[in-house]
């Protein structure tokens, strides 16, 4: 367990009575295992006391609970480069973590919870360093108009959970290559995330790291809340052998929650092949194919698809495995299906 | 202005002719109307152009006194000159229940209906997504139900009662702002056949405790 040494600085005092505080930090870059310790966190930690909790993930695309990851990312892109897509139990938007990407979780009662507060800590985190912050109306923290920090917020009951990020030195031409602007074929029932022109904190303190930042964030939840305590690490496998937590982790990973929990949208695509022209409408629910009203012009080439895709996964998986089960119509349809399929998946 | 003496004389005229004809509550306006001059100025010393203003005016007195009447008489005598088909009060004073986590409950036989108070809908802010049950679910009194997100965060909403999922509000996949613009109304989240009606409705609050207990909520926060 570390000892904090106590701060140096001060921007302001607190005027608050003095609360009992908590502060964990993950040692994994494990995307599921740091949002299971989250979850865990979340239904099952202590909230006679403020609880931070300070992580970061390697390369991941993470969406919104009930975002479309079709319409907010590029899915193929991310299995080709196999960088993870995470869906949180929080709202809001997409965003893109790796290494340079620093995230932290404020965990309160009802009766205490100020999300304000919080990000108030946060920017008094980053004066440390001689970075002026605030937040603006939805709660980003900006640095001149520039975003650095997005948060999301979940409540259940008493317990409420106030996390977001922080870019230190992330990739941002990843950011840009793995996020869509929004993909205008696709209808959806979700949410959509909200593009903002984002900054590295590294653009402005280029000696900023991942460890200096979370020490200045410990340092101003204490004074904040008038109280110290000594700092948690979590070690993964210590983690995965707590009962609850190992069950989140294993929700988290699975294709039902991470494609299922999609709502139901709609997509429409039509193509010009040399041989004639594909008209394809899908209905999708749950990450699935609900309804598909698929035509081609010769009628041979999808006749009979639209069938065999009701059920199957949203993906090129899925996609194979119907194609697979159309009946034989010789070579040159065989071929021109191919054709179909390779678009298909390119579009989807 | 009318004085309230001849509000209150006129409120009781109205009721006991309202009670003895029909217990619909729009009666009330259409006798009030035709009783001729003569008879309301005997009744209740009304002058005639005071009519239009007295109407307006006890408005308010009716409909409470009305609600108190109806809650003590659930059924209704019915004239021998007229044959009414006693139907209860229209659904805005049928009793919600609420729960400590701001959901409300209507019980209609066996079918209870389920959204979220007002209360709720303001602390939520602009709700963008509801997430629903699926029908055929069965959920126990407190399992979080529905999931809810606005501007502000993703919450949970708890079940008020067991049972299992009849109906969903499917209004509200294509509208989820009826939660806030209606919440107590058309904004309603899912139906259940309840399974044990009885015992769990004592834990929930009328109308009455609710308001006092979203009181000591704002005082305490």
């Amino acid at each position: 367990m570390r000892q904090i040494s106590p701060l140096s600085r001060r921007s302001f005092t607190t005027t608050s009575a003095p609360q009992p505080v908590r502060v964990l930090l993950s040692k994994s870059t494990d995307p599921y295992l740091n949002l299971a310790i989250e979850d865990w966190l979340f239904h099952h930690g202590q909230y006679d006391k403020q609880t931070l909790y300070l992580w970061r993930n390697e390369p991941t695309v993470v969406i919104g609970r009930n975002q479309n990851p079709w319409k907010e990312c590029d899915v193929k892109a991310l299995e080709r480069d196999s960088i993870h897509l995470v869906r949180r139990s929080s709202g809001g938007g997409a965003v893109y973590h790796d290494l340079g990407n620093s995230c932290f979780s404020f965990f309160s009662d009802k009766s205490s919870y100020d999300k304000n507060k919080n990000s108030l800590i946060i920017c008094d985190a980053l004066r440390h360093f001689n970075i002026t912050a605030s937040p603006n109306t939805r709660n980003d923290i900006l640095v001149n108009d520039r975003k650095i920090s997005g948060s999301a917020y979940r409540l259940s009951g008493k317990r409420c959970l106030h996390h977001g990020t922080l870019l230190i030195s992330t990739h941002l031409h990843n950011l840009q290559k793995y996020l869509y602007v929004g993909n205008p074929y696709i209808k959806s029932a979700g949410v959509a995330s909200v593009r903002s022109p984002v900054q590295n904190l590294s653009h402005y303190a280029p000696m900023l790291t991942h460890d200096l930042l979370m020490n200045a964030i410990t340092k101003e939840f204490f004074h904040h809340y008038g109280h110290r305590c000594g700092v948690e690490l979590l070690d993964e496998e210590e983690m995965k052998k707590i009962p609850q937590l190992s069950e989140a982790y294993e929700n988290l990973r699975k294709w039902g929650w991470r494609f299922g929990e999609t709502p139901s949208f709609e997509h429409k695509l039509q193509y010009t092949f040399l041989w004639g022209t594909v008209s394809i409408h899908l209905h999708s629910e749950e990450g699935r194919f609900k309804k598909v009203e698929a035509s081609s012009e010769p009628p041979e080439v999808l006749e009979g698809l639209s069938s065999l895709l009701e059920g199957k996964a949203y993906d090129r998986h899925g996609l194979s495995e119907a194609m697979e089960m159309m009946e034989d119509r010789g070579s040159t349809v065989t071929q021109r299906r191919r054709e179909v399929e390779e678009w298909l998946v390119r579009e989807m | 202005m009318v004085p309230v003496q001849v509000q209150q004389r006129a409120s009781r005229f109205i009721l006991k002719r309202k009670n003895k004809v029909s217990n619909s509550f729009g009666c009330s306006f259409r006798l009030f109307w035709r009783t001729p001059i003569k008879q309301l100025k005997n009744a209740i010393g009304l002058q005639h152009n005071y009519r239009v203003i007295l109407l307006i005016s006890i408005m308010n007195r009716i409909t409470s006194t009305a609600r108190l009447v109806c809650q003590r008489r659930p059924t209704f005598s019915v004239a021998a000159s007229r044959s009414v088909t006693p139907r209860s009060f229209s659904r805005s004073f049928s009793t919600k229940l609420y729960t400590k986590d701001h959901e409300w409950l209507q019980i209609d036989g066996h079918i209870g209906t389920v959204g979220i108070s007002d209360y709720a809908q303001k602390a939520l802010g602009d709700v963008v997504f509801v997430d629903l049950p699926d029908v055929g679910k069965l959920l126990t009194q407190g399992d979080v139900a529905v999931s809810v997100e606005s501007v502000k965060a993703a919450s949970d909403v708890y079940s008020p009662a067991s049972g299992e999922v009849t109906e969903v509000n499917e209004a509200l996949r294509t509208q989820p702002d009826l939660v806030n613009s209606a919440s107590l109304s058309n904004g309603w989240m899912f139906k259940l056949k309840l399974s044990q009606p009885d015992e769990e409705v004592k834990s929930l609050k009328n109308e009455e405790a609710y308001a006092k207990f979203c009181e000591s909520e704002d005082e305490n926060h």
